[in-house]
């Protein structure tokens, strides 16, 4: 009896959506690699596709952790563009050093972010509103401090953010050992199981560490066989490290959840859902520095519609990804799943000499097929 | 059960399927395609120009049996890094470039650079980096060609030359161009340069004002009217059409935007300038294939980018009048008979 509750608790505990997702996003890869004769999946095309994920990839974790607490961010592509106008004017106008710009970029990321959470917590005013009339503002004041020019090129050190690799060797003792680390998280959780007389099934264990040798396998290939990892992945592995256990294993992640879910109810528990939106923000705020960054080394220059439509873009990954329109629902590595769907559409089409017409058919129509899904659980 | 042995397959599904890719991969890897293989980047495909490059690009591939890839970047720098990103993972042997930004655009070049493959800028110059050589349009060649048809035209009369805005090179290239080949003829006097005024923003508009005060201080004693480009030729059309003078003066502009070509055939302006893609993107292979058999090709002059001199060949300008409407500009498919001869009775249009 105890055993055969186990095993309902177990499918139901299965985030079938992320499922989904995931074996769509394998699809994805399967189909370009036949169409490419196996270029797609070469490891240096694999190593690109995550470097060309990593800004949206941002911006998405930020757009999951909003939409949670049942908030819209759309101002993002505006605030990622003046951050990364605010870096390249340090550094082309006024020649600071890589670290103090990235320290005055997130600050002033974080403001934009305090100043959109102020507005949506404490003044009450629709997030989809005030986010609308940030994605002008923050862009009015981008155009005005660059005077609607690019600004460019950035010093060669603030260049080697998102064109430098860790090497080979690196990046291969860091799998190996996050690797030897999740193995030893089964055996613990295992144990953790059984001391509480919990049966979990051996075939789930050993489901869950041909799991992690598929994934970490995959990892090794990639980047031993190429030029290692590129660093942007590596700071977009860590951000999605500590967005997880932030949202999985904390307290104010119970409340970004609790707060998405029921306002109300929450509220009567005794969480303060105004801070936790405001915090909300501000997080999505820190991101969208992260992502200037990116941005602007990447293209070695800021440009004046840098970060056009991202919004849209991190909406996207995060509902794909099995984020729920209406909060409370959500995971971080679901909207980065989201944003490697559409960043490998991109990719693949690309190396296919594919219009882009035909990337935003195929991108609409697995957003709209997801919120389908998403609606019918809902209903259920 | 049975739920969980679904599960459990589907994975293993996946499993195999990801196995048989790595073989696949390793496979291509050694498999290099045969030939050369040239990827051009283009801005964008909502202008129509950027369309026909690609045609053209195409077809001098099929010629001179060489690969072409060719992708639009939807005005988008991020998207053309990425477009850039992924032509070089397929292997490329040169790259033509039109940047979306010409100062957001070193990262790319810096990679293709780092394959060890030839950089050729097409139509706009990539700044701060070690490209190899820039294919660009004469602005100056611009100006001398509208002089010169104008003197052909009229040669005797007072002259009027609308630049475009002052704070644009461009314009003082093509201005130049224009009093340099007017020179000779202002000296012995049988040319009068009654006024030269730039045009904030190159705006019609602004070009009207310029035009109409000509007119007004010299009554209507105007020959000729030679502007920067098609939207200042249409300012100088406006005003000469209030004064009742449209077609007894000589008008030129440069482009041939639609409007100016339905002005152009209907016999109210003379000419448009136009640098022809087709000599233009041969220009471009021809430098290419070059660079990629290890030569040094001619080159007019240079242009510092900000890291080095490039090497450049600047195309020279044709004008585009009402007799060789059809043949240069609808024949390439750069506007269509319907867009250019709207005006004009269908009996009247030319045919093949």
């Amino acid at each position: 009896m105890e055993v055969k509750l186990k095993k309902d608790s177990f499918l139901k505990n299965i985030n079938w959506r992320s499922f989904v997702m995931i074996f769509v996003l394998v699809f994805v890869w399967i189909i370009f690699s036949i169409l490419t004769k196996g270029l797609f999946f070469s490891s240096r095309n694999l190593t690109l596709l995550l470097r060309q994920a990593t800004i949206l990839g941002t911006v998405a974790i930020g757009a999951v952790i909003t939409i949670v607490t049942g908030n819209f961010d759309i101002s993002v592509g505006s605030v990622v563009a003046l951050n990364a106008t605010i870096a390249a004017i340090l550094d082309v106008n006024y020649g600071w050093g890589v670290f103090p710009i990235i320290i005055m970029v997130l600050l002033a990321g974080m403001t934009i972010g305090i100043w959109n959470g102020f507005l949506v917590a404490k003044v009450g005013i629709p997030s989809f509103i005030v986010t609308l009339g940030g994605m002008m503002l923050f862009r009015g004041v981008q155009l005005l401090i660059s005077q609607g020019k690019t600004i460019g090129t950035m010093s060669d050190n603030f260049e080697k953010i998102s064109n430098e690799f860790l090497s080979p060797t690196f990046s291969g003792t860091i799998i190996f050992l996050c690797f030897l680390l999740a193995l030893v998280f089964i055996f613990l959780e295992k144990r953790f199981d059984s001391k509480y007389g919990i049966n979990v099934p051996m075939g789930v264990v050993f489901m869950k560490i041909l799991g992690f040798i598929i994934f970490f396998g995959l990892l090794f290939y990639m980047t031993y066989t190429y030029k290692g990892f590129p660093y942007p992945v590596v700071i977009l592995a860590v951000l999605v490290v500590i967005a997880t256990v932030m949202m999985t294993q904390t307290k104010f992640g119970r409340h970004l959840y609790a707060t998405g879910g029921n306002a109300e109810a929450a509220e009567l528990t005794g969480i303060r859902t105004n801070r936790t939106v405001l915090s909300a923000f501000l997080i999505m705020g820190i991101l969208t520095g992260v992502a200037g960054i990116l941005l602007v080394s990447r293209l070695s220059a800021a440009a004046p519609n840098a970060g056009l439509g991202l919004e849209m873009d991190a909406i996207a990954s995060a509902v794909i990804g099995g984020t729920s329109i209406y909060g409370g629902v959500g995971t971080v590595i679901g909207a980065i799943i989201g944003s490697l769907i559409l960043a490998s559409i991109d990719n693949g089409m690309s190396l296919l000499n594919i219009s882009s017409f035909t990337q935003y058919i195929i991108k609409g129509m697995i957003l709209v097929s997801a919120v389908a899904f998403d609606v019918r659980m809902k209903g259920r | 059960m049975s739920k969980k042995t679904k599960y459990w397959s589907v994975f293993i599904a996946v499993i195999v399927m990801l196995l048989l890719l790595v073989p696949f991969s390793f496979g291509a890897k050694e498999e290099k395609p045969k030939g050369i293989m040239i990827a051009v980047s283009l801005p964008s495909m909502s202008q129509e120009r950027w369309l026909i490059d690609n045609k053209l690009f195409s077809a001098l591939g099929d010629k001179k049996g060489v690969g072409v890839i060719v992708q639009h970047a939807n005005d988008d720098e991020k998207l053309q890094a990425t477009q850039i990103e992924n032509m070089l993972t397929q292997g490329i042997d040169a790259l033509i470039i039109a940047p979306v930004n010409m100062d957001a655009i070193k990262p790319s070049v810096d990679a293709a650079k780092a394959e060890g493959i030839p950089v050729v800028a097409y139509g706009r110059i990539a700044n701060n980096c070690d490209v190899d050589f820039f294919v660009a349009r004469s602005n100056y060649s611009v100006g001398w060609e509208e002089a010169k048809l104008a003197v052909e035209l009229y040669p005797k009369g007072n002259y009027v030359i609308i630049s475009g805005d002052e704070g644009d090179l461009v314009a003082h290239e093509k201005t130049q161009g224009v009093l340099d080949y007017l020179d000779p003829y202002v000296k012995d006097g049988s040319i009068k340069i009654v006024s030269q005024q730039f045009t904030k923003m190159w705006t019609t508009e602004n070009a009207l004002r310029h035009a109409e005060n000509a007119l007004t201080a010299h009554n209507n004693d105007i020959v000729a009217f030679v502007c920067n480009n098609d939207s200042t030729a249409l300012g100088a059309l406006q005003a000469v059409e209030a004064q009742g003078m449209a077609g007894q003066v000589y008008i030129a502009g440069e482009d041939v935007e639609i409007p100016v070509a339905q002005a152009i055939v209907e016999g109210k302006i003379t000419a448009s300038f136009f640098t022809p893609l087709t000599t233009w993107t041969e220009e471009t292979f021809r430098v290419v294939l070059e660079l990629i058999d290890g030569k040094k090709p001619d080159y007019d002059s240079t242009l510092n980018n900000g890291f080095k001199d490039v090497p450049l060949i600047a195309i020279d300008a044709i004008p585009v009048t009402k007799d060789n409407m059809y043949e240069e500009i609808v024949k390439i498919g750069y506007h269509t008979v319907e867009e250019v001869y709207k005006n004009i009775p269908k009996d009247q249009w030319p045919s093949e």
